[in-house]
């Protein structure tokens, strides 16, 4: 992040080295205490309300900030009796008599004295006891208001010329503050975008992030993402924002046609400040009304130096009770550099992406050449086995007596070669179909005792000990897909510990306790409950208090047994496909319960002390 | 009676393919893998007539070295390797390395247990005419005082 020192650093003076006049000298001092705290917005409102209000001697204040796609008023920081029980916190920027003084302030852009509310046609009352009131606009270096300043005092005629000049001088000095702030807020976000789309692996959540996060960080009122189709000749609408969402896929433009159409022609930036006076205007995205929208931003998305598509954005024409001429509707050029950063990111993580997949691809065939070859190796030998034995059959039969002994121990021998081709063929199968869900709301505390009774013999078996969470909710999970999960890991849990000791089988919440007894996968929890997905909807810092750690929602289930445990070893091929120390089946066994598990969306882990016996900690988001 | 060593680490199809030779008339013995299989070849008091080796068991490699096992404790011992998923690689390396024959387990429309029995016949034929040309070569060599084998 760029970090510039806080505007003024040397108290004014006039040109001609005299000193400066008073108002500006105090103002600056003044200022000091809120240019030191930009980095926190609110901190710097904060301090500007009490500066105003010592300066004039105030008891009561508040500051707004202009929210122009409202047209509202935010009243961001409030001081003084009888605010807690003031439910306003907005103030509609309307033209009609008696909206208040400090909207006069925001529609006018000039300050506002009064010695007397009682005799002000502009005043709106919140509290009986206010006598005389000043506003002043917080007004940007390229005059745009930001907001409003506003003091009262319940004496008549408080405030004098000078409180009034001092106020102004104070406001435009935070003016001044609050846009470098609010610039440090855009870089963050913009910055925070980048990590966003670099953790991001679907391709259309990535592009609806995009779409989102570039509309807020450009404020625009809409913003979409159009991709040239296979043949190059039309953009598609692929993502938009919050009102373009059941357009996508539906919205054209050939390439050359309209503004958005030009840009992916000419492969270049374009702004037009109001669409209405360029004759390449079609206006043919229909979440928007053509004649509402007035200023157009769309720059091309090239990754790897080839056209991929267009990302657009565009305000609206304000509407008649909007806060018009406050700040004007067109992008600057600081917006184009904004869009043009951010189209960059975009490109990069559809070309980081388009590796990804080509790299799972090739993956995917690799795995696929080494299943098929183990495959055809079993089944070969199995098929080999039984046709000895139909051998062995036909030789018996055709002996002048009959054994029917000997048939018998041979057609033994024939139906376990069989049982063994058809386990295989069902790993085959659990393997291929494990990312298949059919979810239905499931209680897990059930499904683990159903499993439990099933699949633990009644003798020459360990006991079993269920400690499931009576107030665990229900899931939406596939409840045969994870039946067949714990199933597998419960055999192996028989088969290794043997019929001594206990198997533990265990239900519950991932919450702080747990996230404390295995760190390691905290991050874990938070990635499958989907929760940095949620955070991130907003980009912006919005409410501090949303920051603060909460434990992902999402339930465990345990496998503990007291067999020998996994070696360290081990663990890292334990969920490989093949990797076996039975001589049964393919060993896809732990590849197929980890293939269930993250169908869906959770993770397992191996988290036993060798020696001790293995500890399986499935989680599932979810609860 | 010729004895005969068969190594497979498929318990089914190893038993098989030894009840099918000892119907035939051999003496059979069974190993449950490459080491074993090795171990086998190496400390058995004579050398078997015939060893029948799968290919791929703890590794793909696993025939080979029982091959290799079997012509170092007799260079007259025969060997056929066994295999459930064949390639044309294998199957030149294999002979190329002395073995006798290399017979895929998986043969449609072939019984291969008879084709095995067939082929072990051979083999066994083979390793008896080695072993008489021997004889007569040690014969011819010690009449003629020359020591043709140690």
């Amino acid at each position: 992040m760029i970090s510039e020192p806080p505007p003024t650093a040397t108290p004014p003076s006039r040109p001609d080295g005299q000193p400066a006049d008073p108002i500006e000298l105090e103002s600056f001092y003044r200022a000091r205490r809120f240019l030191g705290s930009i980095l926190d917005l609110d901190e710097l409102l904060r301090a500007l309300l009490e500066e105003g209000l010592e300066a004039v001697r105030g008891t009561r204040g508040f500051v707004g900030l202009l929210n122009r796609p409202r047209g509202e008023l935010e009243l961001r920081i409030t001081a003084g009796r009888g605010w807690d029980t003031l439910p306003i916190r907005t103030l509609p920027i309307r033209e009609a008599p008696g909206s208040g003084i400090t909207v006069q302030v925001v529609r006018t852009g000039e300050p506002y004295l009064t010695g007397d509310v009682r005799r002000d046609p502009h005043y709106r009352m919140f509290f009986p006891d206010v006598r005389s009131e000043l506003a002043v606009p917080l007004v940007n270096r390229d005059g745009w208001t930001l907001g409003v300043l506003n003091i009262e005092s319940e004496i008549v005629d408080a405030f004098s010329h000078r409180d009034l000049q001092l106020l102004i001088a104070l406001a435009n000095q935070a003016a001044i503050a609050i846009s470098v702030a609010r610039l440090r807020v855009r870089e963050a976000a913009l910055l925070e975008f980048g990590n966003q789309l670099a953790s991001t692996a679907d391709p259309d959540d990535l592009l609806q992030r995009a779409t989102q996060a570039a509309a807020e960080i450009l404020r625009a009122d809409e913003c979409a993402l159009f991709q040239l189709d296979e043949a190059g000749g039309n953009l598609i609408l692929r993502a938009g924002g919050p009102d373009g969402h059941d357009w996508v896929g539906r919205v054209t433009y050939r390439v050359g046609e309209g503004l958005t159409g030009w840009v992916a022609e000419h492969g270049a930036t374009l702004r037009v400040p109001n669409v209405h006076e360029d004759p390449r205007w079609r206006g043919l995205y229909p979440a928007l009304q053509e004649d509402t929208v007035e200023a157009f931003l769309a720059t091309p998305i090239s990754p790897q130096g080839t056209l991929w598509g267009v990302l657009r954005a565009v305000r609206r024409q304000p509407r008649p009770e909007d806060v018009h001429a406050l700040m004007p509707q067109e992008f600057t050029a600081r917006d184009v550099l904004i869009a043009e950063t951010l189209a960059r990111q975009v490109a990069a993580s559809l070309t980081r992406q388009s590796l990804l997949e080509q790299q799972i691809r090739m993956e995917r065939l690799a795995a696929w050449g080494e299943l098929s070859a183990r495959a055809a190796h079993m089944i070969g030998n199995k098929v080999f086995a039984l046709k000895g034995q139909l051998n062995e059959l036909e030789h018996l039969t055709r002996a002048p007596h009959l054994e029917a002994r000997q048939v018998l121990d041979v057609v033994a021998r024939a139906r376990r070669s069989t049982g063994q081709l058809e386990e295989i063929l069902n790993e085959f199968r659990d393997f291929m179909t494990a990312t298949r869900l059919d979810r239905t709301t499931t209680d897990l505390n059930e499904l683990v005792r159903a499993v439990a009774t099933e699949t633990i013999p009644r003798t020459d078996a360990p006991a079993v000990h269920l400690e499931l969470d009576p107030d665990l909710p229900p899931v939406q999970v596939d409840p045969g897909k994870l039946r067949r999960a714990l199933s597998e890991l419960l055999e192996n849990a028989v088969i290794h510990q043997g019929p001594r000791g206990t198997l533990t089988l265990r239900t519950g919440r991932w919450g702080a306790a747990e996230a404390a007894r295995w760190p390691a996968l905290a991050g874990t929890a938070r990635r499958i409950s989907g929760r940095p997905a949620a955070d991130s909807a907003r980009l912006l810092p919005a409410d501090p208090a949303a920051a603060e750690p909460v434990p992902p929602p999402a339930v465990r289930v345990e496998v503990q047994d007291e067999g020998p445990g996994i070696p360290e070893t081990a663990r890292s091929r334990l969920f490989d496909p093949f990797y076996t120390t039975r001589s049964r089946g393919m060993g896809l066994g732990l590849s197929i319960v980890k293939g269930i598990v993250e169908a869906h969306h959770g993770a397992i882990t191996e988290v036993g002390v060798p020696g001790e016996g293995a500890h399986f900690l499935i989680l599932i988001p979810g609860g | 009676m010729a004895r005969i060593l068969i190594i497979d680490d498929e318990p089914e199809a190893r038993a098989a393919v030894a009840r099918r030779l000892r119907r035939a008339g051999y003496e059979v013995e069974e190993a449950a893998g490459e080491h074993e299989g090795v171990e086998r070849i190496r400390s058995n008091p004579a050398p078997f007539d015939l060893v029948i080796t799968d290919m791929v068991m703890e590794d793909p490699d696993s025939g080979i070295r029982t091959l290799e096992a079997a012509l170092a404790r007799d260079m007259f011992s025969e060997v056929i390797v066994l295999t459930a998923y064949g390639k044309i690689v294998q199957a030149v390396e294999c002979m190329r390395r002395g073995a006798f024959d290399y017979v895929e387990k998986n043969i449609p429309d072939v019984d291969v247990y008879e084709l095995l029995v067939l082929r072990a016949g051979a083999a066994l034929d083979r390793r008896l005419s080695s072993l008489q040309a021997l004889r007569r070569y040690q014969e011819i060599g010690q009449r003629e005082g020359i020591a043709l084998v140690e």
